[in-house]
């Protein structure tokens, strides 16, 4: 018996490009896959997602595509999670080499996999950028992500007061 | 003469004022320079992540130092991200979960955690220094700490004194207040 024709799903994002993908793919978003759980009637005019552009959602649906049929994140597996409270930064090669991008694309990333609910891009994100922070002074810190120091000299004082405090010895 | 010394007069009032005045306007301008400051970095790429995220990202961060530190917390990803700006030290004091682990020997710092931890369980790990100096120091500070933990009340999931074979033997000379009673709190 032949296997049943993957249903596609049309998406178009804010700047009006859209893309055909197949219905398992998009289901890693909690958000769409929630979207056409609710639709019962087939759909021909393509989902608006008016928080992604066209670059980024291709880079999404790239991991999307990597990762399909991988089981989704439940509310159980997180609490378990939460619990042990080991997690690490480690990003598997592939996640590494697919979230290699500029800072820019990084963030946009970041805040798709966040509308999109994508947890485990969500995560991947997150874990980049702590990598990138982990281990650098503050004035490195800021170098990188082109911050400022925009406290005023109270607060500084209070900063330089507390970190003295917090000094491990 | 006395007219000389009158217009010399008018113009140290002249002065003082502008001096005065001048004062003010630093004073002004430093204050919009610190406000476009922030506005300049509201406006940085990494800004346009929303607090949940950037909370997340502190929060790996955090955890992964208690981790390193094979459960020794150390408050170096906590001093670090609170200095960066305003943006992120409110992110991080106002985290409850990032003051929960005492590490450090010292009583303004318990008390700032304290404050900012609000309801959450306290894990207090503390570690002895070996100089018979620094050891008296400590002892006067755990004394003081172990008061405000008394009358404060946090909830404490755990409390471990981490000491080397030497100092092991110094634990017994520290006196515990009288009418500590912390209940179900473990003592490790």
């Amino acid at each position: 018996m032949a296997a049943p024709a993957t249903q596609q799903i049309k998406i178009r994002c804010n700047d009006e490009k859209e893309f055909t993908v197949d219905r398992d793919v998009l289901e890693r978003s909690v958000l769409i896959k929630n979207m056409l759980e609710d639709v019962t009637e087939q759909q021909d005019a393509p989902i608006p997602l008016p928080n992604v552009s066209g670059p980024v959602m291709a880079k999404v649906l790239e991991y999307c595509t990597h990762h399909r049929g991988e089981p989704l994140p439940s509310a159980d597996t997180e609490q378990s999670q939460d619990e042990t409270r080991k997690r690490t930064t480690d990003i598997s090669e592939w996640d590494q080499k697919f979230i290699t991008v500029d800072q820019e694309m990084l963030f946009e990333i970041i805040l798709a996999a966040n509308y999109l609910d994508i947890k485990s891009l969500l995560d991947v994100g997150c874990k980049t950028v702590a990598n990138m922070i982990k281990g650098k002074t503050p004035e490195e810190i800021r170098k990188l992500f082109n911050i400022v120091n925009d406290f005023t000299p109270e607060e500084e004082a209070q900063i330089k007061k507390e970190n003295e405090w917090a000094e491990d010895r | 003469m006395d007219h000389q010394f009158r217009s010399d007069l008018r113009t140290i009032g002249d002065v003082d004022e502008e001096y005065q005045k001048t004062v003010e306007q630093i004073s002004r301008l430093e204050d919009r320079l610190q406000e476009l400051r922030t506005y300049r970095d509201h406006l940085a790429p990494i800004s346009r992540l929303p607090v949940e995220a950037l909370t997340e990202i502190f929060s790996l961060l955090h955890e992964q130092s208690l981790f390193d530190y094979q459960r020794r917390p150390c408050g170096h990803v906590l001093t670090a991200t609170v200095s960066i700006c305003r943006h992120w030290r409110q992110i991080v004091i106002s985290t409850p979960s990032f003051w929960t682990h005492i590490g450090t020997i010292s009583v303004p710092w318990l008390e700032c955690s304290l404050e900012r931890l609000k309801d959450s369980p306290l894990v207090i790990d503390l570690s002895l220094a070996r100089s018979d100096q620094r050891h008296k120091d400590d002892s006067r500070s755990i004394s003081k700490m172990l008061d405000i933990l008394q009358r404060s009340l946090p909830t404490i999931r755990s409390f471990t004194f981490w000491a080397s074979k030497n100092s092991t033997r110094r634990l017994n000379r520290f006196d515990l207040p009288g009418n500590a009673s912390w209940g179900p709190a473990p003592w490790i």
